[in-house]
């Protein structure tokens, strides 16, 4: 488990991070959202004291600062190009693996984990992007660590690379290891996450799982179809919702649950065609919640 | 500690540029050789010339080659942003200074024998006199040339860490070493000699304390050095301990 408590960092006059805590919880895969300049980056750097800042974070009860052998318990990609251009792809695993107390078997079976065997010899100056990100998840990944940061590892992933970490984290997490992912690939991370934190201007804005942060969203909605539509209108807006009518016999309605739509049609003795749920996208939901939210934004609207 | 020599050890190996300056050390010192000796090498050498020849003549030289091996430890951590993967792999940014000093230490002292062991067998092979590397004095004097060659590669460790760069480093000991301190000797004379680090490592070196017209070491001559060193490398390291880990 990781636990973060009040972190804070300031840049000069800029509050990046404003007292953010939470806890990312073993076997769940927790995505960290927020807008370009949100902090999501420093956080993570900070959590792991690669900068200095307020606040505390523990991993399994401990600083990382304090661990005995800090790459089994924590795997970080932080920047995949934080690598040497000349160096060897399992040059640098290698030198890695002194560090965590692994055998050079275990490089070579995380390259092929990560399908970089056929260029384990070459420069990872000439590496792409996408190859650059599987050897930062190489190294996150070589000591079996009980928790994963990762920042950005979809970054330069073809879509079957996509589809290929995504099924890794979920395995990951389902082994029990807790997974944050900060990414910016919003349809990617409602397939992936479990739990979402979302911040905006260094500060935490929502710390939910994904399915109540979607639900949540002023674009979901509940579809009806009746036969009844006006009299079940008015029992609805009567309960609190929103109702718009989008045709003979259909309404659109916001702010009530499909599960009270209906009970109530069954309390009124209402026939329903159709009552479907329609969750917003993690898109429409980030968007509503960062909004205002923005650092830098298109125009000059946002903060500079 | 045993982890952190490792992965220094691997660092380092793993980059052309080490072994570079490994076989730039050794091969200035036999090209000078051949430059220098060439129609010289059967004219009889006494145990003098055989010290300034094996640990002395190219000293500067190799000192340099060990301050590009000291000051790579973290310049190329910083440039590279291998900085981050070091310190989370270390977290205590003490102890990665310690480590890589200690591991540049060793790395330049080896530069250094490697050298020197060179020089001796040439010589011995051209004069086939093995005689000449009888004399325990010449073993003493090889031996602290090594140690010198692996303090200044210590240095270069702990100004790349304040310069957060390896170029700077060996400018700074450059300029130390090549400007500052002689230009001190010229103003307060030889015996200033005996409290400036480079100078003093050259009086410890010398067979005789006449022979490099620098006088005779000080009775604290051994300590001077590393007093520099360990005053740059504290520096470093609360310079490290305070700053965030960018690249430069």
């Amino acid at each position: 488990m990781i636990q973060a408590r009040g972190l804070t960092k300031r840049f000069g006059s800029t509050l990046a991070v404003d007292d953010l805590s939470f806890v990312v919880e073993p076997g769940k895969v927790t995505g960290f959202l927020g807008p370009n300049g949100a902090g999501k980056s420093t956080t993570l750097h900070l959590m792991l004291g690669l900068i200095r800042g307020g606040g505390r974070t523990l991993f399994d009860g401990r600083p990382y600062r304090e661990l005995a052998c800090p790459m089994r318990v924590v795997g970080a990609m932080l920047e995949a190009r934080a690598l040497h251009p000349r160096r060897s792809a399992r040059d640098h695993l290698r030198m890695l693996a002194a560090a965590a107390r692994v055998s050079d078997r275990r490089v070579d079976q995380v390259l092929d984990q990560v399908g970089l065997t056929p260029v384990a010899h070459r420069r990872a100056g000439g590496f792409s992007l996408g190859m650059t990100q599987r050897l930062g998840l190489a190294a996150a990944l070589l000591a079996e660590p009980r928790a994963l940061l990762l920042d950005e590892p979809a970054n330069g992933l073809d879509p079957h690379g996509v589809a290929w970490l995504r099924a890794l984290l979920r395995a990951q997490a389902a082994q029990g290891r807790a997974v944050l992912v900060s990414s910016h690939l919003l349809a990617e991370m409602q397939l992936l996450a479990d739990h979402l934190l979302v911040i905006g201007r260094g500060r935490l804005l929502a710390d939910e799982p994904t399915d109540r942060l979607l639900g949540r969203s002023r674009r979901s909605h509940v579809l009806v179809r009746s036969p009844d539509a006006d009299r079940l209108a008015e029992l609805l807006v009567g309960q609190g919702a929103t109702v718009q009518r989008r045709g003979a016999g259909e309404l659109t309605v916001l702010g009530i649950s499909a599960q009270v739509v209906g009970e109530l049609a069954h309390e009124h003795r209402l026939r329903l065609h159709e009552l479907a749920s329609r969750n917003a996208s993690l898109e429409a939901a980030f968007l509503e919640l960062v909004d205002g939210e923005v650092e830098y934004l298109q125009g000059g609207a946002g903060r500079q | 500690m045993t982890e952190l020599l490792v992965f220094e050890w691997r660092r380092m190996r793993s980059l052309r540029g080490t072994w570079v300056l490994l076989w730039l050390v050794v091969g200035f010192a036999l090209l000078a050789d051949l430059a220098v000796g060439l129609g010289k090498f059967r004219e009889p050498v006494d145990a003098e010339g055989v010290a300034f020849h094996v640990v002395q003549r190219d000293l500067i030289v190799r000192w340099l080659v060990a301050a590009a091996i000291g000051a790579q430890a973290f310049g190329h951590d910083f440039r590279y942003g291998t900085i981050r993967p070091t310190l989370l792999a270390f977290p205590r940014r003490g102890q990665v200074l310690a480590g890589k000093a200690v591991a540049s230490f060793l790395l330049g002292a080896a530069a250094l024998a490697a050298s020197t062991a060179s020089m001796a067998l040439l010589l011995v092979l051209s004069t086939w006199d093995g005689s000449l590397l009888a004399d325990p004095r010449l073993w003493r004097l090889i031996a602290l040339g090594t140690v010198t060659a692996g303090l200044v590669a210590a240095l270069a460790v702990g100004l790349a860490a304040l310069a957060r760069g390896s170029g700077l480093a060996v400018v700074m000991i450059v300029l130390w070493g090549g400007v500052v301190e002689p230009l001190t000797i010229v103003g307060l004379g030889g015996g200033a000699a005996r409290a400036l680090p480079f100078l003093s490592l050259l009086q410890l070196t010398a067979y005789t304390p006449v022979s490099q017209d620098l006088g005779s070491p000080g009775p604290l001559a051994w300590a001077v050095f590393p007093l520099y060193l360990a005053a740059v490398l504290t520096a470093a390291t609360i310079a490290l301990a305070r700053q965030d880990a960018t690249t430069s």
